[in-house]
């Protein structure tokens, strides 16, 4: 102690002393006042600074509600329903009310490169898929990004042709972006594997549509609701998914005690909210897949005890084609005795003879008070619940069926109503993203249509041609294509992979083995796992414009803003809009390959104002409405609008608060476009169709079967087959080589799995045994709650992820006690391909929430909307659902069946 | 120190006043500076914060008795699952380090620790969630989304631990309170999404002064 | 100066123990509530690299080590999340009210200022005092040795006091009657009793102290994202302020001032401790009178005249100083000399 002190003279230890109080200072021993820091109200009323509102479209689903972006400065600060907007009417739901919240949060900000990329062209497999770490990936700029890619792409182009490349866009794209995405891909790089997340969104329906009336899309329109005088909901949990339209519902029935009908296997919001205003007018059918039975069920009972409802049979026969043997078939085959005991294998008698000609003795009544009065009748409104099945087309034709025999069409007041799950799903399907479709709901096999388009695309038409010759099995199929090498490389626009089914065993090992180009918005997105180069994009309420098309047709512009921030308020230079980035490959592609890019793309960026920098979406937009001409989604009022009055599209879609496709002529743009479509509704002369736009000019009457086998031995065998495919990850057999076995599941109505029914009934067996007998008694469904919109968004806001933060499976209260599960216990899910761990949920009263629903016995549900939301890391993520989902498509439609798997419950 | 007991002269004796003076003085200054510190007014709140009083932990006692059982130790605030239960800082008079719950920040998820570990008994006994009384929540139907026919929200229902007990609902998601059943604990007022002002608070009844 | 004595070096360490222990509790209850929330792993991914984070972590292995080791859950090891919960809940609070496996231990001055305050005796507040009261009849005033945490600080931070020799200032050497701290016990619970509220608890250093450390790190973890530290934002409290006032005039005016004379928690304890059993005593025939004892008493006693009475509170700074084994820790109910020339022992 002596000699240390010695050895310290007086001046060094000042020095030292002083830095010890400086570091003492800075030393944080008692931090401070603990008071929360809180905004008086004084200065809330202030503001701090100027305010502005920008017209825009919600960004979730596919209600499209009217909504205002408040603005301070170029920042998103707040969001307000539109008093103005006919869909809402100044009503927004909570995931609208917060579309702010998630916007600058998780930003990506830099163009990334995969330093280990995959090269499928040699044949080399990146070592670091899975991962987005830091250290996987290399700044660069967006220019040299940009060569890395059309280098690629063009490289595979010529040495495997060009349907080797593939993209898959979304239904939340702007309808400019897909015009210019189904252009880069069928056009400039000549694919035809070009695929969007609507796919297993709604494409059930329109398969279904097609067939039916020839022509996609719901004909009727929102106002609709409140002239009707019975409603129906299939697979429609609308409550949660579409709240907006499920209070207009609502409040419809509240004041005309309407009667009201929901077909869900869960005894969901919806069918509480709706029995809570009235329960003796309010049905619920309990089914699981029985919906085609019901609906052929229900016209059975109208034939026989309601004649009065059936339309004449001069009427059918001037408007529809193959009635008689629709009804043949039903009187025959289709009484509710049959079908309650054809499917009392899986539905257990859950629905009854009763209630089926309770729900007909209902519609007829509804039928014909709406054919008297000229207005009302029967809506009938679906959702994804109900298009996402093998037989999803079929589920479609049985209503639309119903409908004709009714003729609870082509009227106000009465239809088929399908609600999509996107805000831009019903462009998507416009604009033709799907394999072998054209824009304006053609196919690409129609020659005239095509030659059209590749004037209006600017591009040759041979080259279209060509396209039109290549064959790509829908989404799923994609994935299997890769995983077979013929799909070398992918674009992924605004759109996750997570949304596929069966991701662990097939969409990842796919993406792994592909060239993936992404382009999203948040850093930590499940894509940038297996990107290879990421393009930071804008997202909604920054893009500088955009239309966006909700279920009622309605066109309507999304203004934004027009910079991107982070969360700190730093303005992101790098993130462009999607359309921007499309328009750039289709240049760089479009040059390697030889194409005369100047006269395909003739956009030019604006250099100044306030969008400096980014092309005009407008300029495209009247590309599009040029190329409407003659379809049945005719546009071109817009533009006698635009040329008579001088105002602009954007402008003309801002004040009528969206227009109605079709909008032939200048007066029917006028006036806010078509709101009913077939029978002469609309009011449209000119129009390229009379009744219904099919070839014979009629509807089509198409009966749908379904059928299980004695004691479920057919569903049993063709399950057992389904159940081989997705067994090993990465690896055959593929379905696309059995599309017949899809075919034979499709035609008998059957699911993709069947849980063990006959361990599940036997009371001896418990957990364990399931699990040590590797039997899966349970029925799995995935679908969304209330509170968050598909897996990237709202699990980002703090004020949805509050209300339900972490993944649960709904579980009946019978089977919780029988199985001894305790509510809140930890789970984990197991189906023949992955698990993910869950909390149980019992019923209603459940302390996990939202416990809104209760499921029926030996069903279990969860949801995807937090499939990341504990993290999208593969090494932490627990929640990831459709890691267990079976990838079992309609073979028209292209939709898989996420309702239907078959689980076990296993403790941890 | 040892007094020696010897006469005093006078500068001893002086220094003796001296020192008593300085003494009485400083008892005096004390009791005024205590005096005007626990009779003046808190820290000025929001008018609504205020109107609907301090939200106390489960179990407290009224609130005079409450303030002066407890011993502003820290171990309600070190028992809460949730972090909910704050203390208040060193300027608010009688108020100062006793806990509070500032719900729309963060609320109580009725886990009851704190009422098991209070060591003064400032905070009863309570053996079950329902018996818990903190205030009543209030839905204020101007800013509400759902009644002033601006949304349909749900929000407060959802995550009610109560649900369709101290909260139903009716059309467009409107929530209705249940007085009867409603213990206080403020999460609907933590989750309302009208953030400035939240459209339901708990009323507890506690004044601020 | 002599090597620190084995009894002065475990004093230190009880002493660093109570100082750990009330920074330890408030991290314990954020790491209970990170895990209650199902939160934990998130939260250590988002501070990582973070004092915060740093804390997180090594309270969550050494819970983990200790109490809840991991489980089997499917294909891999899991952290016992139920376990540790528990685990983490086992110790709370402060020297003020501490919360030990279950067990209260309130100090007594809390419990008579709430009395006052509220007029009345509430059970649980007994039963909170029982072991500290009990220990400090026996022991005496070792609350303010061996485990008072500003007690601590103050010991260390009169280390000043030779630094200011050393710079050639020379500190005050003032002294108070030790009367004042009954003085101001007396006027404390009165104004509890006229104002309803615990006075006291906002004067007493060590409830300030624990209060400021829990606030301090509570705020620690709120403001985790903002930096390193989160204390950007932060200056020092009221109390801090007092605390720091205590120390700056002891250092210059005047050595251990608040804890001989002014603290009303050690007139508590002084009074409690008046007829303990633990006592320093002088064995009269090995004392040289050489003083090093006086000198070395931080509470101003003179071991040498035998009469510390109920000020001294068994430091054994004393014993320590004393080169001629003079002094011992013994049962003795007074503090006469014995004598003890035949028999040799260590401390």
């Amino acid at each position: 102690m002596v000699d240390r002190k010695a050895g310290m003279n007086r001046r060094n230890f000042l020095e030292l002393s002083g830095a010890t109080v400086a570091s003492v200072s800075a030393c944080p021993t008692f931090p401070g006042e603990f008071a929360e820091a809180k905004v008086s109200m004084e200065e809330l009323a202030a503001g701090s600074a100027e305010r502005r509102v920008l017209q825009s479209q919600c960004p979730y689903c596919g209600v499209g509600c009217g909504t205002l972006i408040q603005v301070e400065g170029d920042r998103i600060v707040g969001v307000t329903p539109d008093k103005l907007h006919p869909t809402n009417k100044g009503v927004q739901c909570i995931k609208g009310l917060n579309a702010h919240e998630p916007t600058y949060r998780d930003r990506l900000d830099k163009v990334l490169i995969r330093k280990d990329m995959s090269d499928p062209g040699r044949g080399h497999v990146s070592s670091t898929k899975g991962r987005f770490d830091e250290d996987v990936f290399r700044e660069a700029s967006y220019e040299e990004a940009e060569e890395i890619v059309s280098d690629k792409i063009v490289d595979y182009i010529k040495r495997f042709g060009s349907n080797s490349i593939g993209l898959s866009g979304s239904g939340q794209l702007t309808m400019e972006a897909q015009w210019i995405e189904n252009l880069l891909m069928k056009g400039v790089i000549g694919s035809n594997s070009i695929e969007a997340n609507a796919r297993m969104c709604m494409t059930s329906a329109v398969t279904g549509y097609f067939h039916s009336y020839g022509s996609d899309t719901p004909p009727t329109s929102y106002d609709d609701v409140e002239l009707a005088d019975m409603i129906t909901f299939w697979g429609h949990n609308a409550r949660a998914a579409h709240p907006v339209l499920f209070w207009r519902v609502a409040d419809h029935k509240r004041t005309n005690d309407i009667p009201t009908l929901v077909s869900d296997p869960r005894r969901t919001g919806t069918v509480v909210g709706l029995e809570d205003i009235n329960p003796r007018n309010s049905t619920h059918f309990q089914t699981l897949n029985g919906d085609i039975s019901y609906l052929n069920a229900i016209a059975h009972v109208i034939l026989s005890k309601h004649p009065e409802a059936v339309m004449p049979d001069e009427w059918l026969e001037r408007n529809t084609t193959g009635w008689q043997d629709y009804i043949a078939r039903i009187k025959d085959h289709y009484s509710p005795e049959q079908v309650v005991a054809r499917l009392d294998y899986i539905d257990q008698g859950r629905v009854s003879v009763e209630q089926i000609e309770k729900v007909a003795a209902l519609w007829a009544d509804a039928s014909v008070k709406g054919r008297e009065r000229g207005r009302g009748g029967v809506l009938t409104i679906w959702g994804i619940g109900y298009n996402q099945m093998l037989h999803g087309q079929h589920n479609t034709i049985s209503i639309i069926n119903l409908h004709l025999l009714t003729g609870n069409l082509g009227r106000p007041g009465c239809g088929t109503h399908s609600q999509t799950g996107q805000p831009n799903a019903m462009s998507e399907r416009l604009m033709g993203g799907l394999t072998s479709r054209l824009p304006f709901n053609k196919p690409i096999a129609n020659v005239e249509w095509r030659n059209w388009i590749a004037d209006c695309w600017r591009i040759p038409r041979e080259r279209l041609t060509a396209t039109a010759g290549m064959k790509n099995p829908m989404a799923i199929g994609m994935m299997e294509r890769a995983l077979k090498d013929d799909l070398k490389a992918m674009f992924w626009m605004y759109t996750t992979h997570i949304h596929l089914p069966d991701v662990t065993t097939l969409v990842r090992p796919a993406l792994t083995k592909m060239f993936c180009v992404v382009q999203d918005i948040y850093r930590h997105a499940p894509n940038l796992l297996y990107a290879d180069v990421v393009f930071p994009a804008q997202t909604w309420g920054e893009w500088p414009g955009g239309v966006y098309i909700q279920s009622e047709r309605r066109l309507y512009v999304n203004d934004g803003v027009g910079k991107s921030y982070d969360e700190a308020g730093n303005v992101l230079v790098e993130a462009r809009p999607d359309m921007d980035m499309a328009i750039d490959k289709c240049i760089s592609i479009g040059e390697k390959l030889g194409l005369d890019v100047e006269k395909i793309i003739p956009y030019k960026r604006r250099t100044e104002g306030p969008y400096a920098g980014s092309y005009d979406p407008e300029e495209v937009l009247g590309d599009i409405i040029v190329a409407s001409k003659g379809s049945d989604a005719d546009l071109t009022g817009m533009i006698a609008v635009k040329e008579r009055d001088g105002t602009g599209y954007y402008d003309q879609l801002r004040r009528l608060r969206g227009i109605q496709w079709p909008a032939g002529t200048y007066e029917v743009a006028k006036k806010g476009g078509t709101p009913r479509r077939y029978m002469n509704q609309e009011d449209w002369e000119s129009r390229p169709y009379g009744l219904f736009p099919s070839q014979t000019g009629k509807a089509k009457f198409k009966l749908c079967e379904q059928e299980y086998g004695e004691k479920g031995a057919l569903i049993k065998e063709v399950t057992k087959e389904l159940s081989q495919y997705g067994a090993k990850p990465g690896e055959g057999p593929f379905l696309i080589d059995n599309i017949a076995l899809l075919e034979k599941a499709r035609d008998n109505a059957l699911t993709p799995e069947l849980p063990d029914l006959e361990f599940y009934r036997d009371n001896e067996k418990s957990l364990i045994d399931a699990k040590s007998e590797n039997r899966f008694p349970f029925w799995l469904g995935l679908g969304i709650v209330y509170e968050h919109f598909h897996t990237a968004k709202t699990i980002r806001g703090s004020s949805t992820l509050k209300l339900v933060p972490e993944q649960y499976v709904e579980v009946n209260t019978e089977d919780a006690k029988r199985y001894g599960l305790e509510d809140g216990e930890t789970v984990r899910v197991v189906t023949r391909r992955d698990s993910f761990e869950a909390r149980v949920s019992v019923g209603t009263d459940s302390m996990v929430r939202p416990a809104r629903n209760e499921t029926f016995p030996g069903y279990l549900f969860s949801p995807w909307n937090l499939s990341v939301a504990d993290s999208a890391d593969p090494k932490k993520n627990r929640w990831l659902v459709n890691a267990v989902s079976h990838r079992a498509w309609d073979p028209v439609s292209g939709q898989a069946d996420y309702k239907k798997c078959a689980a076990r419950i296993e403790r941890i | 120190m040892v007094e020696a007991n010897e006469p005093l002269p006078r500068r001893k004796f002086l220094t003796r006043i001296g020192r008593t003076g300085v003494r009485v003085a400083a008892a005096g200054g004390l009791l005024y500076g205590v005096q005007s510190m626990f009779s003046r007014p808190p820290a000025l709140r929001p008018v609504e914060e205020a109107r609907m009083g301090i939200l106390r932990p489960p179990g407290a006692l009224a609130e005079e008795s409450f303030l002066q059982a407890c011993i502003r130790c820290e171990l309600c605030a070190q028992a809460c699952d949730t972090a909910c239960i704050k203390l208040f800082g060193p300027w608010e008079g009688k108020l100062a380090g006793s806990p509070y719950i500032a719900a729309a920040d963060r609320a109580c998820n009725l886990c009851l620790q704190c009422t098991e570990v209070c060591p003064s008994g400032a905070l009863g006994e309570l053996f079950a969630k329902t018996e818990v009384r903190m205030g009543t929540a209030v839905v204020d139907e101007r800013l509400c989304v759902s009644h002033n026919g601006t949304g349909a929200c749900g929000a407060c229902h959802t995550i009610c631990p109560l649900r369709n007990k101290a909260i139903t609902q009716g059309l467009f998601n409107k929530p209705t309170v249940h007085p009867e059943h409603c213990v206080g604990c403020g999460l609907c007022e933590e989750a309302c999404i009208v953030h400035e002002r939240k459209a339901i608070q708990v009323s507890s009844g506690r004044s601020w002064s | 100066m002599n090597f620190p004595k084995p009894l002065q070096l475990s004093r230190r360490g009880v002493q660093f123990l109570v100082l750990a222990l009330i920074v330890l509790t408030p991290i314990l209850a954020r790491y209970g509530n990170y895990l209650s929330a199902r939160q934990l792993d998130q939260v250590l991914d988002r501070f990582e690299g973070s004092v915060q984070g740093a804390a997180l972590e090594y309270t969550d292995q050494t819970i983990r080590f200790l109490a809840a080791p991991d489980v089997q859950r499917g294909d891999n090891q899991r952290r016992n999340d139920k376990e540790a919960l528990l685990a983490s809940r086992n110790l709370k609070g402060t020297t003020w009210s501490f919360e030990f496996f279950g067990v209260s231990l309130t100090d007594p001055l809390a419990a008579l200022e709430s009395a006052f305050a509220s007029r009345s005796v509430r059970w649980v507040l007994i039963l909170g005092i029982l072991i500290p009261v009990a220990l400090s009849i026996l022991l005496g005033r070792f609350f303010c040795s061996w485990i008072c945490p500003v007690g601590f600080g103050l010991e260390l931070s009169g280390k000043l006091r030779s630094v200011l020799r050393f710079l050639e200032i020379k500190p005050g050497r003032a002294r108070l009657w030790y009367g004042n701290k009954y003085v101001l016990l007396v006027l404390g619970l009165f104004l509890s009793l006229l104002f309803g509220v615990p006075f006291l608890g906002y004067l007493y250093p060590p409830a300030l102290m624990g209060r400021e450390l829990h606030n301090g790190v509570t705020v620690m973890f709120d403001r985790a994202e903002d930096g390193l530290l989160g204390f950007s934002a932060v200056g020092l409290t009221l109390a801090a302020w007092f605390l720091l006032l205590i120390a700056v005039v002891e250092i210059l005016f005047g050595a251990r001032l608040w804890c001989r004379s002014l603290c009303p928690g050690g007139a508590v304890y002084s009074l409690l401790g008046r007829f303990r059993v633990l006592r320093v005593v002088r064995s009269s025939d090995r004392c040289t009178k050489c003083g090093a004892c006086a000198v070395a008493c931080e509470m101003d006693l003179n071991p040498m005249i035998d009469k510390t009475g109920m000020e001294c509170d068994n430091c054994g700074l004393c014993i320590s100083s004393c080169n001629d084994d003079a002094l011992h820790l013994r049962f003795a109910s007074n503090d006469s000399p014995v004598a003890m020339a035949g028999r040799r022992e260590g401390e």
